[in-house]
């Protein structure tokens, strides 16, 4: 690959390349990219369509006590400075609780109805999206194969940039 | 003292690096950085995703006509336009608006903006995809433009629900989630 007669004598090569240079802006290159270089972690997707038949909803339900739905409240808490996950009126913070909660749910409702009742996701705006996404993968989890986010008319606003 | 001199030359001619297996491999070194380099994720600003368990991997080919919108902290500890942020910082959820921006293709967006791009996009999407004139300024046509939001784990849900709600209302209803492998303990 690499030519030039680094190992041969003058006399045998009447016009040595000088490797010095190349090597030198190779090893700059090479800096270059070794530093820039970063392992990254693998990033992949979850998909949640959005209903295409009713368009906004702007007359959300109140949450109901009805446990046939599959309703995850998502509330922060200021004075405890972290977010409460409701499934009716209960707290869950137990992942694998709620998961199986949400799944026992879901069964009862298929069996009953023959219906795949979605999980209703409903954040308030104050909740970070990590707990969002968590509430997701348990349901993705626990196979629950429709969800759907319940969104409260807010009036938040982001100054045009 | 004439062949004292030959015997030192031959000396040095002798103990000469051999550079080319070096070169070689710089040159192997390089092209592997270079190939994996990745310019081509710019429209990608930097956010940390929440972990997923159940996140299903993002090929390139199922990226392709995708549009990909960043929710994400200004950076911190920068000179110009900087913003200290101690929640962010410490891996907290910050809660306070004007640190967070929304931004397609490097380009930042409010509220209204997002509204007219949204409905831009979509109406573009649905003329290729032979709506009429009527159907494609219908917000109830849906249209099968795919969006992924890229959000940051500590950002506030009000900003994903401003998305959600834009897109909902331009017809767009194929929304991806960006979400990242938990990182291994």
């Amino acid at each position: 690959m690499a030519g030039g007669g680094g190992g041969e004598s003058n006399a045998d090569n009447p016009l040595p390349l000088n490797v010095v240079p190349l090597i030198d802006v190779i090893f700059c290159l090479l800096l270059f990219f070794m530093c820039s270089f970063h392992f990254k972690q693998l990033e992949g997707k979850m998909e949640a369509w959005l209903p295409t038949d009713k368009g906004m909803n702007n007359n959300a339900k109140p949450q109901s006590d009805n446990l046939t739905e599959i309703r995850i409240v998502l509330q922060y808490d200021k004075g405890e400075g972290r977010v409460k996950r409701l499934f009716g009126r209960s707290e869950y913070a137990d992942d694998e609780e709620l998961g199986k909660l949400m799944k026992r749910q879901f069964d009862s409702n298929k069996a009953n109805s023959g219906k795949e009742a979605p999980v209703i996701i409903q954040p308030e705006a104050d909740v970070s999206w990590e707990s969002v996404v968590r509430v997701m993968d348990i349901a993705r989890l626990y196979e629950l194969p429709k969800m759907e986010f319940s969104l409260a008319k807010t009036d938040f606003v982001i100054p045009d940039k | 003292m004439g062949g004292h001199r030959k015997a030192k030359a031959d000396t040095e001619e002798s103990v000469y690096m051999n550079v080319i297996p070096m070169v070689d491999i710089m040159f192997l070194l390089l092209l592997f950085f270079m190939l994996t380099a990745d310019f081509g994720a710019r429209e990608l600003e930097a956010v940390e995703l929440a972990a997923g368990r159940t996140i299903r991997e993002d090929k390139q080919e199922e990226a392709k006509g995708r549009m990909n919108l960043n929710v994400y902290h200004t950076p911190t500890k920068m000179e110009s336009g900087a913003v200290t942020c101690g929640d962010f910082d410490a891996m907290r959820p910050c809660r306070e608006d004007s640190h967070w921006n929304i931004a397609i293709r490097g380009k930042r967006y409010g509220s209204k903006q997002l509204e007219t791009w949204a409905k831009d996009e979509a109406y573009k999407q649905k003329k290729k995809d032979g709506k009429s004139e009527k159907e494609a300024l219908d917000p109830l046509t849906t249209t099968e433009l795919r969006v992924m939001i890229r959000a940051d784990l500590r950002a506030p849900f009000r900003f994903i629900q401003e998305v959600q709600e834009a897109l909902a209302q331009a017809g767009i209803y194929k929304l991806e989630y960006g979400a990242a492998e938990p990182k291994k303990t």
